[in-house]
């Protein structure tokens, strides 16, 4: 007499994870042995009870095969429904619309795993931007140049430096400093706003000087003092090392007031082209920023030395 | 056995009062070692040496002496060197010397390198030209020919210079005493004080620049004054050199002008609309122009009904926008004038022009937004 199944096997058997040559001794012996096969089919309707129990759960769960059939079958009776004409490729284009609609089915896991796509896509193309800003200055440079012909809607500031500059700290303080300065209402032709001074070529600074913008019209005198004053700020921005506090504390509240000084002077200038007591004022503001950046990019020189 | 106990203990409280005694002592004299631990060196020098000093931080003292040596002393330094060319010709005395101070065991000083964390004092003959530089340190110079000082954040003290004065500071106070010769002076954000000097050449120039600091001069006699400054105020004490000629210009700060009532002078005043021009002298108003050539006053003078009246300051004289050349305005001192334009002008900038007395000296003043004052003194 052959020895019985172990039950084991038996489950293993209904389960399908046989080898095929063991699927064929356990079938062979099923069909000789009575208790064998009673077991077995004790054994198959507890799995059929289980499946038919678990089934809702797990179908919701994890899409399976059964699913996807069935859902295939209705799909392809609507389109047989409505593309009764096209028979003969409509099973092709079922499949590939079938193909299409899978990813769709937004259970659980399968939104986790979207909204995990979009994280990872939102952080690469944030990561890719800041690596193209910080590898090409020039071409924020050039992007800024051309943020800054748009005309500022709505801006009642006309801008009290509207030079080249504008590539140095100090000329954007300066901008920002013409703010308060100004009541004209007439409506501001430009407002500049350059950033990334820091690694602005020299360069750069004065293709900008030799190409204001065409709305942009600098005042007699005042091309050479910006020249100036961007020179002597890639000079002070020349040391890596940081300034010192006491002496960034003290250009930052007088290149301030200078810039106050300035935005005013010219802002007065500009209204009265035709008086040269403005325009002295200006050019005085400007030759005391002038003396400040000199102040300044000695004492910075004084201390590289020291480094 | 209890008086055995009594003993020990005060055996015991004796020792531990010498103990404690002792390290106090010892804690004392070695205070004493590191205050006598001075550097010094000197050397003899032509009468006229140039002399160079620059360290990173510490305070600088130079006193000029008669004796045609130089003495360098500090307290806290290491080593000093006093580095000079070998003279070309035997026995010719030394022309240009330089102190180097260090604070380790350097060999050499680095070119260029000011890195020397130490207060030293200088004795320099009196026709000595110093020239010190320092960051954070105070820097003090007195009775030599010409000083040449520069430092971030200290402040710098000049008296007693006979030939020439250039000093450069960013954040410090700058004071300069009882000196005569050429004065160049700048600083941002320091004050800069001026008392008692005088040209030692007919064309010895003042020149006073800073940005935010105020500018206080008293009894500076140059015949050709500077000073600018950005919101700093601006004020001059003292006499005006006949056929001087003083320059105040500012963005907002105030300029006050403080001279006896005998002075004599031309006044070029440029400020805004808003601005006020206060005078305690009657001036003769040359020519008054408003930019705007559309505009149009007519001055009106506004006395009080009596003369004598107190008037705690005189009031502010508008400048007119009159087309006529001369417009003679007989303002008598502490009379409250006014003079008011009828027409409101669009530009905020004018021009006053006027005399007094004689008009021996010219004063031109420029602020934007500050108020210029002539005060009597």
């Amino acid at each position: 007499m052959r020895e019985c199944l172990d039950e084991a096997i038996l489950q293993s058997y209904f389960d399908g994870e046989l080898a095929s040559q063991q699927l064929e001794s356990v079938t062979s012996h099923l069909a000789t042995c009575k208790t064998c096969a009673v077991t077995a089919r004790e054994i198959e309707a507890e799995t059929a009870l289980l499946a038919a129990a678990f089934a809702p759960e797990l179908e919701a769960a994890v899409p399976t095969e059964q699913l996807r059939r069935r859902i295939d079958a209705a799909i392809a009776g609507l389109q047989t429904q409505h593309l009764p004409v096209n028979e003969s490729s409509s099973f092709s284009l079922i499949a590939w619309l079938q193909s299409l609609f899978a990813p769709l089915s937004f259970t659980p896991q399968r939104a986790f795993g979207y909204a995990g796509l979009v994280l990872v896509l939102g952080f690469a193309a944030i990561l890719g931007i800041t690596q193209w800003r910080a590898a090409s200055p020039d071409a924020n440079l050039a992007a800024n140049n051309e943020s800054a012909r748009i005309p500022s809607k709505g801006s009642l500031v006309p801008t009290a430096v509207e030079s080249p500059t504008t590539a140095s700290d100090s000329s954007q303080t300066l901008a920002t400093a013409a703010t308060p300065q100004t009541s004209t209402p007439k409506r501001a032709p430009v407002k500049r706003r350059l950033t990334n001074s820091a690694t602005t070529p020299a360069g750069n600074v004065a293709n900008a000087v030799t190409k204001p913008d065409d709305r942009v019209k600098l005042l007699p005198g005042e091309r050479s003092y910006l020249q100036t004053i961007a020179k002597l700020d890639s000079t002070i921005k020349a040391n890596e090392r940081p300034m010192r506090p006491s002496l960034q504390a003290e250009y930052q509240r007088n290149l301030a007031l200078v810039d106050r000084a300035l935005a005013a002077t010219r802002n007065a200038a500009k209204k009265n082209p035709n008086d040269p007591d403005a325009a002295e004022f200006m050019m005085a503001a400007y030759q005391n920023k002038v003396n400040l950046l000199n102040a300044v990019a000695e004492a910075r020189t004084f201390n590289r030395q020291q480094d | 056995m209890k008086f055995r106990a009594i003993i020990i203990s005060l055996l015991l409280v004796i020792l531990a009062v010498n103990a404690f005694a002792g390290a106090g002592g010892a804690r004392a004299s070695r205070k004493d070692d590191v205050g006598e631990q001075k550097v010094e060196r000197s050397i003899a020098v032509d009468a006229a040496v140039a002399i160079s000093l620059c360290v990173a931080s510490g305070n600088i003292t130079i006193h000029g002496w008669d004796r045609n040596e130089v003495r360098a002393r500090s307290a806290d330094a290491v080593k000093i060197e006093l580095v000079h060319a070998s003279q070309s010709t035997p026995g010719a005395s030394i022309t240009k010397l330089e102190v180097a101070v260090f604070n380790n065991d350097e060999t050499e000083k680095p070119a260029g390198k000011c890195q020397a964390f130490s207060d030293i004092e200088l004795n320099v003959p009196r026709g000595a030209s110093v020239l010190v530089q320092t960051r954070d340190g105070d820097i003090s110079i007195a009775e030599v020919a010409a000083a040449y000082a520069g430092t971030q954040n200290g402040d710098i003290e000049v008296q007693k210079i006979t030939r020439s004065i250039e000093i450069g500071s960013l954040a410090g106070n700058i004071c300069l005493k009882d000196s005569s010769g050429r004065v160049n002076v700048s600083s941002a954000g320091g004050s800069v004080e001026a008392a008692n000097l005088q040209p030692l050449q007919a064309d010895d120039e003042f020149e006073v620049i800073t940005t935010s600091g105020d500018i206080m001069l008293s009894h500076v006699t140059h015949k050709q004054i500077n000073t600018k400054t950005v919101s700093g105020n601006l004020t001059m004490t003292g006499p005006l050199a006949r056929a001087g000629r003083y320059g105040f210009n500012s963005f907002s700060g105030d300029v006050t002008v403080a001279m006896p009532a005998n002075s004599s002078f031309k006044l070029v005043a440029k400020v805004s609309q808003d601005g006020e021009i206060i005078t305690d002298f009657p001036l003769t108003l040359t020519q008054n122009s408003a930019s705007s050539a559309e505009a149009r006053a007519v001055a009106t003078a506004e006395a009080p009904a009596d003369p004598a009246a107190p008037v705690a300051k005189s009031g502010p004289v508008s400048p007119v926008t009159k087309v006529a050349p001369v417009v003679r305005v007989d303002v008598k001192p502490k009379i409250h004038v006014k003079i008011k334009p009828e027409v409101k002008v669009a530009f905020s900038m004018r021009r006053v022009n006027g005399i007094h007395g004689t008009g021996d000296a010219m004063i031109s003043v420029s602020s934007f937004l500050g108020t210029l004052r002539l005060e009597q003194n």
